[in-house]
């Protein structure tokens, strides 16, 4: 009978305990996490370019390796970074909004710089208001500097 | 030849006009905040990759949000929002489309913080409502800055929160829009 009551107990607190941490888990850097897809930042606009619906249903909420050229790095007044990807005669881009945990020396990564990046796709933006069409990926974190 | 010149420069100086009558960022910030009294936790998120438009001109004002853009500190709140409320996969992109109402009355070129109405249609979660709000344009020595706070009524865009967690979260959100602008063109 006492053994019983240990093991339920136990049990609960088990239960409880796996819960908590369930219910509080905070969202993780993507430092550690695999790829769902790689890709060249070209191509990733000429697939989205070309049929967004089917894009979203392939990318949307996923984590993309995303390869190319750097067109800039823009910090807006919060200090908050984005790296911007792409063919630099386009106005159309792959826009890495920053995780704010990665740290980093902007001066390593002049315009031309080949990087490669990994986020999360947040979605795509058609070229509706004259500002060329853009991908977005969240919570981006560095992979490498390949020059 | 002259007259093709001068037509060429006048051509120029209108393209270059058009373009600085407009304003725009793609990193402009809105928060979206539905804590209530008796939520455990903050029941709020961010999104930093906002797109805005604004003509000063006409006062024209158009916002593109992608909502899976939206980051929550709590990883089950993210989960929840996105799969269950907003439906980010069905609804991808919220849209605002709308106009200063008062647009005269800010002067572009001088320091200030202006009130401004702003009317127009929020599209979010696949529903269309109007919108009435007021906000603010600063001026800073050339530099353009939006702001502006409201509500939204989740019922409204059929938005549903589940009975049980119904006391933890507002039925009306509080929307944060903050964005500084730069000259379209340059």
């Amino acid at each position: 009978m006492k053994y019983k009551i240990i093991l339920i107990a136990t049990a609960l607190i088990v239960i409880a305990a796996g819960a908590y941490f369930y219910v509080n888990r905070k969202t993780q850097s993507l430092t550690e996490s695999n790829a769902d897809y790689k890709i060249s930042a070209i191509k990733f606009l000429e697939e989205y370019s070309s049929d967004q619906v089917l894009s979203d249903k392939k990318y949307l909420g996923k984590i993309i390796q995303v390869d190319g050229n750097l067109k800039g790095i823009e910090k807006d007044e919060k200090g908050f970074l984005t790296f911007v990807l792409g063919d630099l005669t386009s106005m159309s881009s792959v826009r890495c909004s920053i995780d704010t945990t990665v740290v980093f020396d902007e001066s390593t990564y002049p315009v031309g710089t080949a990087v490669s990046l990994k986020g999360e796709c947040t979605g795509f933006n058609a070229d509706d208001l004259g500002l060329g069409a853009d991908i977005v990926l969240n919570r981006s974190v560095i992979i490498q500097n390949k020059n | 030849m002259k007259k093709i010149l001068l037509v060429a420069i006048a051509l120029f100086l209108g393209a270059s006009t058009n373009a600085q009558d407009k304003y725009f960022t793609k990193n402009g910030t809105i928060t979206f905040d539905a804590t209530t009294s008796t939520s455990p936790e903050k029941v709020a998120a961010v999104n930093k990759s906002v797109t805005c438009v604004l003509d000063s001109k006409t006062g024209n004002t158009q916002f593109s949000v992608l909502m899976k853009g939206f980051e929550f500190e709590q990883a089950l709140m993210r989960e929840h929002f996105h799969e269950n409320y907003l439906e980010s996969e069905k609804f991808p992109k919220a849209l605002f489309k709308g106009q200063i109402i008062n647009p005269s009355q800010i002067n572009y070129s001088k320091n200030g913080n202006y009130d401004v109405t702003v009317k127009g249609q929020l599209t979010m979660h696949g529903l269309t409502k109007d919108v009435e709000t007021n906000g603010k344009v600063s001026v800073n020595n050339g530099k353009i800055s939006i702001a502006s706070k409201f509500s939204v009524l989740l019922n409204d865009y059929g938005i549903e929160v589940p009975r049980l967690v119904s006391d933890k979260v507002a039925k009306s959100a509080s929307i944060k829009v903050d964005c500084s602008l730069q000259v379209l063109g340059n």
